[in-house]
């Protein structure tokens, strides 16, 4: 079994749970991914590793690094569970907001440190840039459009998770869909999402105290 | 305006007795910080301010009103401690929603006129040479993030080492 975790704590609409579900959707052994905000300590996690072939995180950038309930779940492994789980392949799927997915290498380095100090075998990331937009194009095929990287991504990832083989971070970002278009369309997200609370543009510029 | 984020417990801060100024802020853990639920209520519904209401609501505008801010977190593989990297979760607030482009790549616009100058300390007795690699380049890369400036990055293997970095 391969066992995958949630960390966003968006809940059921997350990309992060939305990017690991298409992972699993490739993976040729069965899955079971956890949602990290709804585990009661680790105990549970803990059970679940145990069995399991892989371990797959899935979580947002968060201020360049991982989201603050990640980094507490592994300061909570590291400090009651570190060394049982030996040489156990660990991988990661991890998204942001930004267009360059390179800006996710310090996420994937901490989860990879993390591996080292807990005696696991960090074997690999997903990097995807522009996460925002990719989680919103749920009804297009992952080998198409913008997906085609990000597809092409998961799937060599998959691969490597049912082989239990080690491979080097991917890295992606939106296919024929170049940055300066993604960042007239953010904007517009974000104005169409202000028009929604009811919001002027000069509201969002606003200044406290 | 001076910013102290740290992670210590409210016993092991007070036996430092750090020189502080009067004119220094200090934003501890006091056991009741809720985690960001990444919503973007801060940009969008309430802009400026976190929708979480508790102590840690208003990081953005403490962040806007500073000039330096010290940081002071165990080293967590590389990264803040649990603790410090929830305020800084906290604290996007103080940056805008929309982007720009900064050295090469995408960032956030900043809300403020203020220029933050960052001094992270982490404090461990078993950072790994990779983790401390990790954590420079962290630190300049928030630095940058909140358009401020990394001034220092500083290793110290116990608490009591702090008394000679923290001015």
């Amino acid at each position: 079994m391969i066992l995958l975790l949630n960390c966003s704590f968006r809940g059921q609409n997350s990309n992060s749970k939305y990017f690991l579900e298409s992972v699993a959707s490739l993976c040729t052994k069965p899955c079971e991914i956890l949602q990290l905000n709804q585990l009661h300590g680790t105990t549970e996690l803990q059970e679940k590793l145990r069995e399991a072939e892989a371990f797959v995180l899935g979580m947002p950038l968060y201020a360049d690094g991982a989201p603050a309930q990640a980094v507490e779940l592994m300061e909570n492994l590291y400090a009651q569970a570190k060394n049982q789980f030996p040489a156990k392949p660990v991988y990661a799927v991890t998204n942001l907001g930004f267009y360059e997915s390179r800006q996710l290498h310090l996420l994937l380095k901490i989860i990879k440190n993390w591996c080292v100090k807990m005696g696991m075998a960090y074997s690999g990331g997903l990097a995807i840039g522009g996460g925002e937009m990719m989680g919103g194009l749920r009804n297009v095929p992952l080998d198409q459009g913008p997906n085609k990287q990000m597809g092409e991504g998961m799937k060599k990832l998959a691969e490597a998770i049912c082989a239990g083989k080690a491979i080097e971070d991917i890295y992606v970002h939106p296919s024929y869909f170049p940055r300066a278009l993604y960042m007239m369309a953010a904007s517009a997200g974000w104005n169409s999402q202000r028009k929604k609370n009811g919001l002027t543009k000069n509201d969002l510029y606003r200044r406290m105290g | 305006m001076n910013l102290i984020i740290h992670d210590l417990t409210k016993e092991q801060w007070e036996a430092l007795d750090l020189p502080i100024s009067e004119n220094t802020r200090i934003i501890s853990d006091n056991g009741t910080i809720h985690k960001c639920i990444g919503c973007f209520g801060c940009w969008i519904k309430t802009p400026g301010q976190c929708i979480i209401p508790d102590e840690y609501q208003r990081m953005g505008e403490l962040l806007a009103k500073a000039e330096e801010v010290t940081v002071i977190s165990r080293c967590s593989f590389g990264g803040y401690s649990s603790f410090v990297k929830n305020v800084l979760d906290r604290s996007i607030p103080y940056i805008l929603p929309f982007f720009e482009i900064r050295k090469g790549e995408m960032h956030h616009k900043s809300r403020y006129e203020n220029h933050l100058a960052f001094t992270s300390i982490f404090y461990g007795d078993d950072i790994t040479e990779a983790e401390r690699e990790t954590a420079g380049k962290l630190a300049k890369a928030n630095a940058l993030n909140y358009n401020g400036t990394a001034k220092s990055v500083i290793f110290v293997s116990g608490i009591e080492q702090l008394k000679g970095v923290v001015q």
